[in-house]
């Protein structure tokens, strides 16, 4: 076993530790290690989007076929028949006829730099080319745009109401340990995990129409894909909002509730809670104060996973629900191998999830010094 | 005060699991939930004699109908359980279709009947099923008794949900117990040996847990060569769910290795010789067991659900083998959900099942929990 | 694999040699278009007699004479033809009387997936049929032909305008023949409509491959209003004018001229009415970009903007309803994709309103099935396909509020099975090519049962057969093979050569494993049926397996000629007529799984594939000869020829009848005819005819 020497720095700066977050070591630790920690996850960050990009490119085509294959059987469909040398020439314009790893590589080089001589520079003035979505017949990032800013705000209103929803319950179970509320709130936790959410969803629309008259398919209405969302319309938004917020938001908070009231627990009998309870700290400070406090790591840790499993748990239902965001696109995209576009989408949300990631280990390493020197980083 | 000092001794004496077993006591939904999910597990494993038909049994007549009404008296008199058989006219205009039932002939429901044949847990043959209709009291046939209602190829609801379960409670079951072990193991090697190896199966595990889900089932699904037997494909899918959740576990299993690896008692087995494995299996691995439990059982209803999300994307099991995921998935449709109800009860299953689960874990988070 | 087509530049010298030899073709007596009308089965649609026509004056729909009295719009008697000329739309498909409706309101559509789905109710084609089969002048305004039918000549209509206001006239046929369709930019230079004849080099390609160049139709343009199109062959109705993919012969040369490049792909067409573009395939990317049209590369760039015209933005048409340009609502990707009135639509009542009556025709994307379904009941959207078992539930949900709209079938029968008959394996070939084999799968299984179990016994037992009020009808062909008798079948079995092994199925008489695979894709419904299906044949002794694939995987199969046997097949026998297709009837193309190899053989020439023999052969020689006659009462009997040897052989078996199609449409909509025919010669909804369509408050 090798001894990092970070770990041993531990030890020689036991001030710190002790006194907590003081200002000047608050400021000394901004200045030094966390920019240092930053720069190195930042740095990790590069080799990780590239092994996403290289399992993303591989793993989209692992099916059997391409695109090409895929047109032509729809074109077959609509009773259009063509020949094969019009799928060679297809093949060939969209580059479909080479290696995978030159395809790959050909695609990683377009995306970060399109030099000023290519056409596709002359053409669209961008140095990024995400190549054309073949299905779209539009440039992939204009496809991957149109969503982008939508799936954000839906997937943060979600993340909003998940954890604004499940603390409490999660406060309230730990500290009402076995009592009818402790079941009670587990119950409602649990429930939306449980009823798997592309049929939970049917549901409620079927409910909304017979309760309302009006389905609530999608999130916007047609007069808001028209003339766009504004204030004055801005509450049937919201109102389209419920059912997207029901099915997914409680799927996810059966995982936050039961790590922070985990996490709770453990704390609560922890030898610094009985002191503090022994000295006579209100019950409601030691919760709050040290007990909250350190629960809140493992939520933070996890705020990965739980964006990870939002953008995906969230296709089938947004699939079901016809929300306009990016999940059901990267299925049809997918589904009909128009490779380049659920490339982009995937990359773009894996981007997301591994900022997320950072940002969690920023928030811990800030919370917990000793993450921070403990080799590596996460 | 010998009797007391005898369960004192007893309690500083217990195993580790015995101490969990008699905490978990103390969690009623926990044991309510193991009572159920034993029922369930049961039922799996008798599926067949449960079952008064086999997944094959399709009747045209029976097409989406809604459960069976049991009745007791006939023209008056008192029969026991009985149903009546139905007659279905349709309706060319509106494309509507009515049942009725034909109440000149009734069929006892009895127990123990012969019904199709099957293997108990696989191997001795059998026909007998708990219950079922036979014969009518004029000497006819026909009827069929469906507690659930039947499918839209006319199928027992009530069968498929009990042959179902055997794949929709077993398959989670053992991808958690793999992703599990390759939780631990990976997890555990990032944790304890550091350096470069944490390095690289962190970037792995950063990357699949990254990947959205839902390309990687897609491409993992259509690895999986066409038209091959059921068995196989529940291999597979096995495989495809703990291939994507062993990444959350191994995530834990590191970060407990990062924070136990410098305790005392570790450093005191190293300095006294014991070997890098032991070390991490006998003193490490039980320190953090109740996370592990945690993960476990949160693992297993994900995958459940899992599992229906899959079917729904027409990428699991494929019918007439039959799984919960099948099930919802073939009552996905509006006009189902407007005008076949029934044909939801199998949600009812899932969510109880994931509940048990839940509650278990739960329980058992909190008796194994080290620190009481 | 498949036949190669010879290279373009081949293609437009020759072209060029056509165009010098065709100066001085001799005038032939014409025929008008009354006497073809009696000549041919052309009738008019417009029964004059029971409509009461006026349209001496025009009256259009509010917002646009709201435009007009503003100034920024023509007056309408400006901006459509006049009463010789316009197009007076009275009657619906059926040839029933058309109510006078009133101007407003948007007709709400499911999304649009397929890259026809928005021409559907709007595109407006050369000729338009009736459910009874019978055509009239559309965009046209008349056409005749020659005696020995070498020139064709159209009449257009004088006054009618682009939708964006252009004058159209004949150079815009001209431009379309020869800068846009011969020099391939709209990637169709196949049409066989305008093939003259195909000069055999007598040289093959590498892949062995026959050469053979084909030689096009000369166009004249006569006048401002009148083209010629002459062949050297005689070219009849059945080949030109009816041919399914000929539905337009014009593009917009003001909008389009900038985007023709004369490049290595799509070198310039020599002729005197327009002059090369001299522009490079990147000049004409970047003046699309100008326009606002992405495309990825030149082939894509003309198959958006000259072939699937109406779902690109911006591009002039001669439709009801045009494109929207609104950012948001212009793609059929869009999640609301508006289609809007076209001010310059050169259609009236019988009033003298200019149709459409609608203002908007909105696509609403959903993505998955169903949705549209709860949005038709929230009343969101009008006009909604359904499946049949939808049906019921939706209506007891609405109520009066909706109405069902049948669509005739015209599929030769539901849950079909065919075999590969160039199987690769003689086994299996052997026993394919026996009818009695066919019979055996026919009547092993139990045709009411299955009914029941996948319909609800709404589709009744039937054979591969031209269904009931289709040309060709015959009762006793449906019954044909039906009788479920699984004894019979077991002694039929027997009778081709298998012999019953010991595990209770049937072996090869070499003792061979004799295993049914059906071959199956997700869409195709197959799954349900199965393993009824499967049941069927077990009991019958017959073992068999299904494997499903995705569409794509599918047809690569059946291409590479590895597959046995497939349930409901991607391209069935039957259909409408031989007018509507002919590949579903006649084994020319590499397309359907029945004939298989053997039109693979034809299609390339006898290049590939394997030569048709006995009845196969026998159908590409009536076909040749229907094709050869111009005489409709010749080529229904010839038809019927064509359907006696589907008679005989009964290539697929079919288990039900075939299954219509069902509209649920709002009860605010009118004027939506009822029993209409859905085919693809008819544009499927196109026979809806859209733009009469109103709704009332």
């Amino acid at each position: 076993m090798k001894e990092s020497p970070e770990t041993c720095e531990v030890s020689t700066s036991p001030g710190f530790l002790q006194k907590g977050y003081s200002m000047t070591a608050l400021k000394e630790f901004l200045k030094k290690d966390l920019v240092q920690y930053i720069i190195k996850r930042v740095l990790m960050f590069i080799p990780t989007l590239l092994l996403i990009s290289i399992l993303v490119f591989f793993v989209i085509q692992l099916p059997p076929g391409d695109y090409v294959s895929a047109h032509i059987a729809a074109l077959a469909t609509e009773g259009e028949f063509v020949d094969a040398d019009y799928a060679a020439s297809l093949r060939e314009d969209y580059g479909l006829d080479l290696p995978v790893w030159q395809q790959y590589i050909k695609w990683v080089k377009d995306i970060i730099w399109t030099p000023t001589d290519s056409a596709y520079y002359r053409l669209y003035g961008s140095h990024h080319n995400w190549k054309f979505s073949f299905a779209y017949g539009r440039d992939v990032w204009s496809v991957v745009e149109d969503r982008l800013g939508l799936t954000i705000g839906v997937t943060f209103i979600i993340l909003l109401f998940q954890y604004v929803v499940s603390i409490p319950i999660a406060v309230y179970a730990s500290t009402h340990q076995y009592s009818a509320g402790d079941y009670i709130s587990a119950f409602i936790g649990f429930i939306g995990t449980a009823i798997p959410n592309f049929i939970l969803a049917i549901i409620l629309m079927y409910l909304s129409y017979v309760w309302t008259g009006n389905a609530n398919v999608g999130l916007f209405t047609q007069e808001m894909l028209q003339n766009g969302i504004h204030l004055y319309n801005f509450g049937d938004f919201l109102k389209r909002m419920i059912i997207p917020i029901i099915v997914i938001g409680t799927s996810g908070t059966c995982g936050i509730i039961r790590s922070v009231r985990a996490q709770m627990l453990d704390e609560v009998s922890k030898q610094y809670t009985l002191t503090a309870r022994a000295k006579g700290v209100s019950e409601r400070t030691i919760v709050m104060k040290y007990c909250f406090r350190a629960a809140i790591n493992p939520t933070v840790s996890g705020l990965g996973g739980v964006l990870s499993s939002l953008f995906s748990g969230s296709t089938v239902t947004a699939m079901v629900l016809n929300m306009q965001i990016q999940g059901p696109v990267l299925f049809k995209a997918l589904q009909c191998q128009d490779m380049y576009l659920a490339g982009a989408i995937v990359m773009v949300q894996a981007v997301l999830v591994v900022i997320g990631i950072l940002f969690s280990d920023i928030i811990l390493a800030f919370l917990d010094p000793r993450i921070r020197y403990s080799g590596g980083g996460r | 005060m010998a009797k007391k000092l005898k369960t004192k001794e007893d309690y500083y004496l217990a195993s580790q699991w015995t101490l969990m077993g008699r905490k978990l006591k103390k969690h009623k939904l926990a044991i309510a939930a193991f009572i159920v999910l034993a029922i369930l597990y049961l039922g799996a494993l008798f599926a067949d004699f449960l079952a008064p038909y086999s997944l094959e049994e399709y009747d045209g007549i029976y097409r989406n109908t809604a459960p069976s009404k049991v009745h007791v008296m006939h023209e008056g008199e008192f029969v026991g359980p009985f149903i009546y058989s139905l007659e279905k006219t349709i309706n060319r205009e509106d494309f509507s279709v009515t049942m009725s039932e034909n109440t000149e002939e009734y069929y006892k429901v009895k127990f123990f009947v012969h019904g199709c044949e099957y293997k108990i847990l696989g191997f001795i043959p059998c026909d007998l099923h708990l219950f079922g209709v036979s014969e009518g009291s004029k000497g006819g046939s026909g009827a069929k008794i469906m507690l659930f209602g039947a499918d839209s190829l006319g199928r027992d609801i009530f069968s498929r949900v009990l042959l179902g379960s055997r794949i929709s409670l077993s398959i989670p079951f053992a991808s958690a117990f793999i992703s599990l072990f390759l939780g631990i193991t990976i997890g555990s090697i990032s944790g304890y040996f550091g350096g470069t190896t944490d390095i690289i199966i962190q970037r792995i595990i950063e990357v699949i847990g990254a990947v959205p889900q839902i390309p990687l089932w897609m491409a993992l699904s259509a690895a999986i060569p066409a038209g091959i037997s059921t068995v196989k494909m529940y291999f597979y899918m096995t495989l495809i769910l703990s291939f994507i959740n062993w990444t959350g576990m191994a995530r834990i299993v590191r970060g407990k290795f990062l924070s136990l690896k410098n305790e005392d008692y570790v450093m005191a087995a190293r300095l006294a010789g014991v070997s890098t494995w032991k070390i991490i299996w006998k003193h490490l691995v039980p320190g953090f067991m109740s996370y592990l439990i945690v993960s476990l059982t949160l693992g297993i209803p994900g995958s459940i659900v899992g599992e229906t999300s899959m079917s729904y994307l027409g990428l699991g099991i494929k019918s007439p083998a039959t799984s919960w995921g099948v099930l919802l998935q073939e009552a996905s449709s509006v006009t189902d959900v407007a005008a076949n109800p029934h044909k939801l009860i199998p949600i009812l299953f899932v969510t109880i099942t994931v509940l048990a689960f839940n509650f278990l874990g739960d329980g058992m988070r909190d008796a194994a929990d080290p620190y009481k | 694999m498949k036949r190669k087509v010879l290279s373009i530049l081949l293609a437009s010298a020759m072209s060029i040699t056509v165009l010098a030899g065709c100066g001085s073709t001799p005038a032939t007596t014409e025929q008008t278009t009354a006497d073809s009308v009696a000549a041919t089965e052309t009738t008019a649609a417009e029964p004059a007699a029971e409509v009461e026509v006026d349209v001496a004056t025009y009256t259009e729909a509010p917002e646009l004479a709201e435009l007009v009295s503003a100034g920024s719009l023509a007056p309408v008697e400006e901006r459509i033809p006049d009463a010789d000329n316009i197009f007076v739309d009275t009657v619906d498909a059926n040839g029933d009387a058309l109510e006078i409706g009133t101007y407003g309101g948007v007709i709400n559509l499911a999304g649009a997936n397929g890259s026809w789905d928005l021409s559907r109710p709007v595109l407006e084609s050369i000729i338009r049929y009736n459910t009874d089969g019978s055509y009239y002048p559309n965009v046209i305004k008349e056409y005749s032909f020659n005696a020995d039918y070498t020139e064709w000549t159209f009449k257009f209509r004088e006054g009618m305008k682009w939708s964006d206001g252009d004058d159209f006239n004949t150079d815009d046929v001209t431009f379309w023949y020869y800068m846009v369709h011969l020099t391939n930019f709209d990637g169709k230079a196949s049409w066989n409509a305008l093939i003259d004849y195909k000069e055999d080099t007598g040289e093959t390609d590498e892949e062995g491959n026959a050469i053979t160049i084909p030689h096009y139709a000369t166009l004249k343009k006569v006048d401002d209003y009148t083209v010629t199109w002459t062949f050297t062959q005689p070219k009849y109705p059945a080949d030109f004018i009816e041919n399914g993919d000929f539905k337009w012969c014009w593009a917009p040369s003001h909008y389009l001229s900038d985007l023709i490049p004369d490049s290595e792909g799509y070198p310039y067409v020599e002729n005197e009415y327009w002059a090369s573009t001299g522009l490079s395939e990147e000049d004409v990317l970047a003046n699309a970009i100008a326009k606002g049209i992405e495309a990825a590369t030149v082939k894509d760039l003309g198959k958006a903007v000259s072939y699937n015209f109406w779902n690109t933005s911006g591009v002039p048409n001669l439709n009801s309803y045009v494109l929207c340009t609104t950012p948001g609502n212009n793609t059929r990707d869009d999640s609301l994709c508006i289609l809007e009135r076209n001010p310059y639509f050169w259609k009236v009542d019988a009033a003298g309103n200019q149709l459409p009556y609608c203002d908007e025709i909105h696509f609403n994307k959903t993505s998955e099935d169903g949705q549209d379904l709860l949005m038709f009941r929230s009343g969101e959207i009008d006009i909604i396909n359904i499946g049949m078992q939808d049906i019921a539930a939706t209506l007891a949900d609405m109520g009066d509020a909706a109405e069902l709209r049948s669509f005739a079938g015209t599929s030769w029968g539901s849950y079909q099975v065919t075999f590969n008959y160039t199987c690769k394996d003689e086994n299996y070939a052997t026993l394919f090519a026996n009818p009695d084999f066919r019979q055996a799968i026919s009547i092993c299984v139990d045709r009411q049962n299955l009914s029941e179990i996948v319909s609800d016994g709404f589709l009744e037992p039937g054979q591969c057969a031209p269904s009931e009020g289709n040309f060709g009808y015959d009762a006793e062909w449906e019954q044909k093979w039906t009788e479920y008798d699984v004894d019979a079948a077991k002694k039929l079995l027997e009778g081709c050569g298998l012999v019953m092994g010991s595990d209770g199925f049937y072996d090869f008489a070499d003792g061979s494993d004799f295993t049914l695979t059906f071959y199956t894709y997700a869409e195709s419904g197959a799954t349900a049926a199965y393993p009824v299906l499967e049941q069927n044949y077990t009991a019958a002794g017959i073992k068999c397996a299904t494997k499903e694939f995705t569409v794509e995987a599918f047809d690569q199969e059946i291409d590479n000629n590895d597959w046995y046997a497939v349930l409901v097949p991607h391209t069935a026998i039957g259909g409408l007529s031989l007018r509507d297709r002919v590949a579903p009837f006649v084994p020319i193309a590499q397309a359907a799984e029945w004939y298989g190899e053997y039109g693979t053989w034809y299609g390339s020439d006898g290049a590939q594939g394997v030569e048709p023999t006995g009845d196969m052969a026998k159908l590409i020689e009536i076909y040749e000869k229907w094709n050869a006659t111009p005489d409709s009462s010749e080529r229904d009997a010839y038809t019927l020829d064509i359907y006696q040897v589907h008679e005989d052989n009964l290539w697929s078996i079919a288990y039900l009848k075939g299954e219509g199609s069902y509209n649920l449409i709002s009860s605010k909509i009118k004027n939506y005819a009822n029993n209409l025919v859905s085919a693809d010669l008819y544009q499927y909804a196109n026979i809806v005819h859209y733009w009469t369509l109103y709704k009332a408050e």
